[in-house]
């Protein structure tokens, strides 16, 4: 049996979903759960100076450390089992209650047994967890399936002891995958990884953890890990699995090599895929038709693209009583067909995305099955078995010797866009070979947030006025999706709230929505606001924050310090125009401009530009931003300070306030119409 | 034909359907459903995701003193939001109830709908917040991702339970538009019903019928309330029947009991948990080490309190058919585990308490809605917790203290809560009433709500020195009462990487880019004060402004206190939340610096509260002070947008600025 540590560093493999290989819905054959208590359980001595320490020696400040923990995977004829135990001792009060209660939930396909702890006080006193402090309850069950809970709540804790815990999870049948998490959200001393015998033929590890050693003992082997720190998130990072400590054991596939491995699931994947999208004669036909007078690959591709995601109904999005019938009855085909999409006129998101690959074949185009990982779950898959992260899946067309990837099922992405998560992924291009690309990621024009405002502001500082935002790209995809399910009443009631946590003086009115429930771009609404206060007042001045769209926004990246990578979802610009009247009787007071931020390379960039129209008292106030202007969006953690600098940088340009004050003689005439007369600028940017 | 052809025509018949892959089709929803089906929606619930044409919840006592209770709910969807709605739930408590039957329908165009799988309901753990075990369940089945808009899902489920009390009651309090809200209540001959509360603000319109052994409760055509910010308590109640049921004569002995007073309850309380307070040896022996250095009685009180607030708050729910939903675990065996739920812990302090010579009494209370117990229905169907009462002599001088008659003078505790010391009681107990469990306790004792500038206060002092472009200073925020419960839990239960990134959120709202150095905290176990300090640096203070100086926004604070209420049209009272929240900034400006603006002081006085803003420069330091009150007080919807008002001419107050002019260049 061969084992395989991959060391990894960022952009890196990612998840395994725990997946067991099928097995009759027969008897557990002896599976039976083994007695709870401490007397199926044997303990190893807690060192006399872990029980004396107050603080742990090399994550101090933790509430409580895991001194050692494991998991042992072995398979015997009944079946597969998981062993796993922890030590954890306790330093504060905090740490008590954060280790008090203990479960461990199972389905119905698994069973816990041999569950076991015990408390050992700094004095070595030990109070055993006994069968009154273990409860067994249905979590849910719902016909066959099951789900129970074991909890313990361990007796008489308090800060100093240390808590031990083991139980055993087995189940009936093999794996082909099987994930254990090693870092937590508390500091592991010790972790260790024992692979038994197993029954089926060969394992192999798959690994991220830096600091693990390996060693192999013929068939079986142990993996040992050290001062793993306690996992936090931070905002904007790369997803968690990159950098959080974990294990798979992947069953092997005999004595087949990692790139064999490779390509016999890209071939297999492949074969499937063919099978899927022969284009019969109705498919056929109707490209002919939809391609009539078509010039280019663009223009026929979007043809394509905007059929199957316009015309043919998408099962996973739309209910209505019409399609009911016709959607369940769908539920049991087991074999796609593009031809049965086509007729029907609607489809499940594969149906729809396998219609599009049948008719670009039909077209003439090369197309391929893609598959990749989504970038919320995991950036790197191209390692060893990386495929079993591979779930998320595309069409590949070559067009002019370049392969693109598209999902026409995907609701609300337009042609020639992905969903942010499926850009700048590593694609497996499904074939007999091994290929992978990169999708791209679309820059920033593609996400554009356009605010427009026309204000007039009163002597007590209220703003009021006219507000339209539009957008288009990621940004408007994400507003459709996340109201999908909401009614308008909510979405206006969601919109409210969101500006009230900026503005809470805030009333907002007229609420409109155009292409909200649509395909169609830009995104927009439309509304009045009224707020109250808006401008500071400042003795007989008034302090006035043009940039209404960012006023009241926290600023990003406000830790000082920073471990993780920097990832932002997608590239994209804002631009905004906003007006602002004066009040009667007030004039502008030594206006000065907020200073533009660049780094130079056109990652972030923001300019602005103001002006004033003394005939109207009108302030002119223009803001352009961009995030990942040169298509980047991830950044070393060694970026943090600078970028974390120029982030403070934009916000103090953003929240840039004017002062106004009252005009000391004669009276103000009455003002022109806005654009009547060109605007002054304002003071050069200082 | 033969019987084996039949049986074997039965047989093919059988094959065709299984190999159909078809389930078998729904039964035809009922008649009651599809004539409540047929019911047209008012144009007046417009703008709700649903409407409840019917909910109907009909008690039967059965002869044997158990009770059946089904329920019928027919509601039909209006807008995309409404999905949500199309669920059922009945709960029961495993072991003692009995489910008898949950049946669900999907009604389209007057038709029942075979919903596209088999649908089961799903039997699921309710075990409340806590618990590590709990005889509570419910079956729950959804029909969410089938419904379409102007469908109708209907359901009835029907559960037999034993009753612990034989008594009911009944609420109205529906947030969706409700056509019809039904409550019935049929009882055997020889039984009778006996009315014992009703409230409610619509209670007036409850049509009540009596037909026989059964009498039915109705009120029509409830609207659409959804829930807004800062509900006051009881904001949505409509009306609330409460029913003692009487048995005949003969069976009374061993009909569910029915308390005709307080005091029988509390006699029914009090012996539930008689014996449970015990102790032995050990616990003894921990009474006794624990205020080993207690020079007086209040000190002994207090160190025990500290003890059992820091046990850890874990509930086994067992056998609460029999009471043991009222009968606190015995105190030695709370003791030796280390843990147990709120009346384990009130129950362990009452038993360590003894140990050391003072009397102390059980009480039940309501952490939900706890002002509203109705003292005119003597039932324990109403409290939901269970708190301390501590007899103290005069000298102790603190504030949730009461005279209740027969027990003399008490001070009330919450031995759960593990953030409000002793002299402190949590906001959702105060104003409440309780029952001090002692034989013959004839009413209940309202617990004081706590003085709102010493309880209620939230001080903020912010010291700045400016430094060129930046400043650095600290921040100290805190106080007592639930000033102090908020930071002492905030310590408890978050890491310290968890806290760090809560304050430089907070601080950062106001002084942006703020960098925490260090924080740090202190606590008085007396007076129930902690404070927080957190050393910070913020590098940009102030936005330059040539040829002026420098404007310094002072809205730096922050004003989680206050509710916001972004809605203009508002449907159900404001509850107001009493807090006294003073802060002072002080910042020191360089050498040469002067004052060039200042805000105008701001004077605020309503019903609502008070607010004030002062202003002051001397010695180079500008000082600013604000003081915002609110009070404890329902506000009726007529007066929202007065409320709005007052709250939106504060956060104009706070909105000020700063004007300082730098020094000329040299």
């Amino acid at each position: 049996m061969r084992l395989r540590i991959v060391p990894h560093s960022f952009l890196q493999h990612g998840i395994a979903c725990l997946r067991r290989v099928a097995t009759p819905a027969l008897v557990l054959l002896g599976l039976v759960a083994a007695p709870t208590g401490a007397q199926a359980a044997t303990w190893q001595p807690v060192p006399l100076a872990d029980l004396a320490a107050t603080e742990s020696a090399w994550s101090p400040g933790a509430a409580a450390e895991v001194l050692l923990s494991s998991h042992e995977l072995s398979q015997t004829a009944n079946g597969t089992h998981v062993e796993q135990y922890f030590r954890v001792k306790i330093y504060t009060q905090t740490g008590v209650e954060l280790v008090s209660k203990r479960s461990v939930e199972a389905d119905e396909k698994e069973i816990i047994s041999a569950v076991a702890g015990r408390v050992v006080k700094p004095d070595g006193r030990i109070v055993e967890l006994s069968k009154e402090h273990i409860f067994e309850t249905v979590e849910k069950k719902v016909g066959a399936e099951k789900r129970t809970r074991t909890s313990f709540a361990f007796p008489d804790l308090g800060v100093g002891d240390v808590v031990e815990y083991r139980w055993k999870s087995s189940y009936y049948g093999g794996v082909s995958s099987i994930r254990f998490p090693i870092q937590d959200s508390l500091p592991v001393r010790d972790y260790g990884f024992k692979l038994g015998s197993m029954r089926d033929r060969g394992s192999i590890y798959y690994m991220h953890c830096p600091s693990a050693k390996l060693t192999e003992f013929g068939l079986t082997a142990e993996l040992t890990a050290q001062n793993l720190p306690a996992f936090e998130e931070e905002e904007n990072m790369p997803p968690a699995p990159e950098f959080k400590a974990w294990l798979t054991v992947v069953r092997a596939y005999g004595s087949m090599t990692d790139a064999d491995i490779w390509v016999r699931f890209s071939s297999y994947y492949a074969t499937e895929f063919e099978a899927a999208v022969r284009p019969g004669g109705a498919v056929k036909k109707k490209v002919g038709e939809l391609l009539g007078g078509a010039a280019s690959d663009e223009e026929k591709l979007q043809r394509l693209y905007d059929f199957c995601q316009r015309s043919i109904t998408n099962y996973d999005w739309v209910n209505s009583p019409e399609i009911r019938a016709e959607k369940e009855k769908s539920r049991k085909e087991t074999v796609p067909s593009p031809s049965r999409t086509l007729e029907r006129g609607a489809g499940w998101s594969d149906d729809i995305n396998y219609l599009f690959a049948a008719m670009a074949r039909a077209a003439g185009y090369k197309v391929r099955e893609g598959r990749s990982a989504s970038r919320t779950e995991i950036v790197g898959v191209r390692g060893a078995n990386g495929h079993i992260f591979l779930d998320r899946k595309c069409v590949a067309v070559e067009v002019g010797g370049v392969w693109r990837y598209f999902k026409p099922a995907a609701y609300f992405v337009p042609f020639g866009m992905n969903q942010w998560w499926d850009e700048s992924v590593a694609v497996l291009r499904c074939d007999d070979k091994v290929l992978f690309d990169t999708t791209p990621a679309a820059p920033a024009t593609a996400s554009q947030t356009k605010r427009t405002g026309r204000f007039a502001l009163d002597a007590e500082g209220t703003l009021e006025g006219d507000v339209e935002e539009s957008y288009t790209g990621h940004a408007a995809i994400n507003a459709k999706v996340v109201s999908w399910e909401d009614s308008d009443e909510d979405v206006a009631k969601k919109f409210r709230e969101q500006l009230a946590k900026r503005l809470p003086t805030a009333e907002v009115t007229a609420i409109e929505w155009t292409n909200l429930r649509t395909r169609e771009m830009p995104l927009t609404v439309k509304y009045h606001v009224r707020v109250p206060g808006y401008a500071a007042q400042a003795g007989s001045r008034l302090a006035l924050a043009l940039s209404f769209f960012e006023t009241g926004q926290p600023v990003a990246f406000a830790a000082a310090e920073r471990k993780y990578p920097i990832m932002f979802p997608y590239s994209y610009g804002e631009y905004d125009d906003i007006r602002i009247v004066l009040p009667e009787g007030y004039v502008l007071d030594k206006g000065s401009a907020p200073k533009p931020v660049a780094d130079g390379a056109n990652t972030i960039s923001a300019t602005y530009k103001l002006g004033y129209l003394p005939k109207t008292r009108t302030f002119t106030y223009e803001r352009d931003f961009t995030l990942g202007g040169n298509g980047v969006t991830s950044f070393r953690v060694e970026s943090y300070p600078v970028l974390k600098a120029l982030f403070e940088k934009v916000h103090a340009s953003d929240t840039h306030s004017l002062l106004i004050k009252p005009k000391a003689s004669a009276p103000v005439p009455a003002p022109a119409p806005a654009d009547a007369t060109p605007a002054t600028p304002v003071v050069p940017q200082s | 034909m033969s019987p084996r052809s039949l049986g074997l025509a039965a047989l093919v018949g059988l094959v065709v359907l299984a190999s159909a892959g078809l389930h078998a089709a729904a039964p035809a929803a009922p008649a009651w459903v599809l004539e409540m089906a047929a019911r047209s929606t008012p144009s007046t619930v417009a703008g709700a995701p649903a409407v409840v044409l019917l909910d109907e919840w009909n008690h039967e006592v059965l002869p044997d003193g158990r009770v059946a209770l089904t329920v019928r709910h027919v509601v039909r969807i209006l807008n995309r939001s409404g999905a949500a709605q199309a669920r059922a739930s009945v709960f029961y408590r495993d072991k003692d109830d009995s489910v008898k039957a949950t049946n669900a329908w999907l009604v389209r165009d007057g038709k029942t709908v075979t919903p596209p799988k088999k649908r089961e309901w799903a039997d699921v753990s309710a075990a409340s917040i806590g618990a590590i075990f709990d005889e509570s369940r419910k079956r729950a089945i959804s029909y969410e991702d089938v419904v379409c808009l102007g469908d109708v899902f209907a359901y009835e489920t029907r559960v037999e339970r034993r009753m612990l009390f034989g008594q009911v009651q009944n609420v109205w309090h529906c947030s969706l538009p409700t056509l019809v809200d039904r409550f019935v209540l049929k009882v055997p001959p020889g039984w009778s019903c006996e009315v014992a509360a009703r409230s409610g603000t619509a209670v007036g319109l409850l049509k009540e019928t009596v037909a026989g052994q059964t009498r039915t409760w109705e009120l029509l055509d409830r609207p659409y309330r959804p829930d807004e910010p800062a509900m006051a308590d009881g904001a949505r109640l409509d009306a609330l029947v409460a029913v003692n049921l009487v048995p005949p004569a003969e069976s009374a002995g061993s009909a569910p009991f029915v308390p005709r007073d307080w005091a029988a309850a509390a006699d029914w309380d009090w012996q539930n948990s008689l014996g449970q307070c015990d102790t032995d040896a050990a616990l003894a022996a921990e009474a006794r080490k624990l205020t080993a250095d207690c020079a007086d009685p209040l000190a002994r009180i207090r160190a025990l309190s500290r003890y059992v607030q820091q046990l850890r708050y874990v509930g086994v729910n067992k056998n609460l058919a029999l009471g043991h939903g009222y009968r606190p675990r015995k105190a030695t065996e709370v003791f030796a585990r280390g843990w147990g739920d709120c009346k384990d812990k009130a129950n362990l302090m009452v038993a360590l308490l003894r140990e050391v010579g003072i009397e102390a009494f059980l009480a039940s209370a309501q952490t939900e809605e706890g002002r509203l117990v109705n003292p005119d229905w003597p039932s324990l169907n109403q409290f939901n917790h269970a708190i301390v009462a501590i007899r103290v002599d005069d000298t102790v001088k603190l504030e949730p203290i009461v005279d209740v008659p027969g027990a003399g003078r008490l001070l009330f505790f919450d031995a759960t809560s593990q953030t409000a010391l002793l002299g402190d009681l949590p906001w959702a107990l105060q104003g409440s009433k309780v029952q001090v469990i002692f034989p013959g306790n004839k009413g209940l004792t309202t617990l004081p709500v706590l003085p709102i500038d010493r309880f209620h206060v939230f001080e903020t002092k912010l010291e700045l020195e400016l430094t060129g472009a930046g400043a650095v200073g600290k921040c100290t925020t805190g106080g007592p009462g639930r000033a102090g419960a908020f930071w002492r839990g905030f310590a408890l239960w978050k890491t310290e990487k968890e806290q760090r990134e809560y304050l430089e959120e907070r601080i950062g709202k106001g002084l942006r880019g703020a960098q925490i150095r260090e924080f740090s905290a202190t606590d008085d176990p007396v007076t129930g004060e902690r404070r927080v300090a957190v050393d910070l640096a913020v590098p940009r203070f102030g936005q330059p402004m040539p040829g002026v100086g420098l404007i310094v926004r002072l809205d730096l604070l922050g004003r989680d206190n206050v509710p916001a209420f972004p809605e203009l049209e508002r449907r159900l009272p404001i509850g107001l939340t009493p807090a006294l929240v003073r802060e002072t900034i002080r910042i020191r400006l360089p050498e040469g610096y002067a004052v060039e603006e200042m805000p105008k002081a701001v004077q605020l006085q309503t019903p609502y509260g008070t607010y004030s803003s002062a202003y002051d420069f001397a010695e180079r330091t500008v000082v600013v002070q604000r003081t915002l009150r609110l009070e404890d007080r329902t506000v009726p919807v007529a007066e929202y947008a007065a409320l709005r008002k007052f709250l939106g001419d504060v956060a104009k107050a706070d909105r000020s600025s700063l004007v300082l002019r730098q020094p000329p260049a040299q």
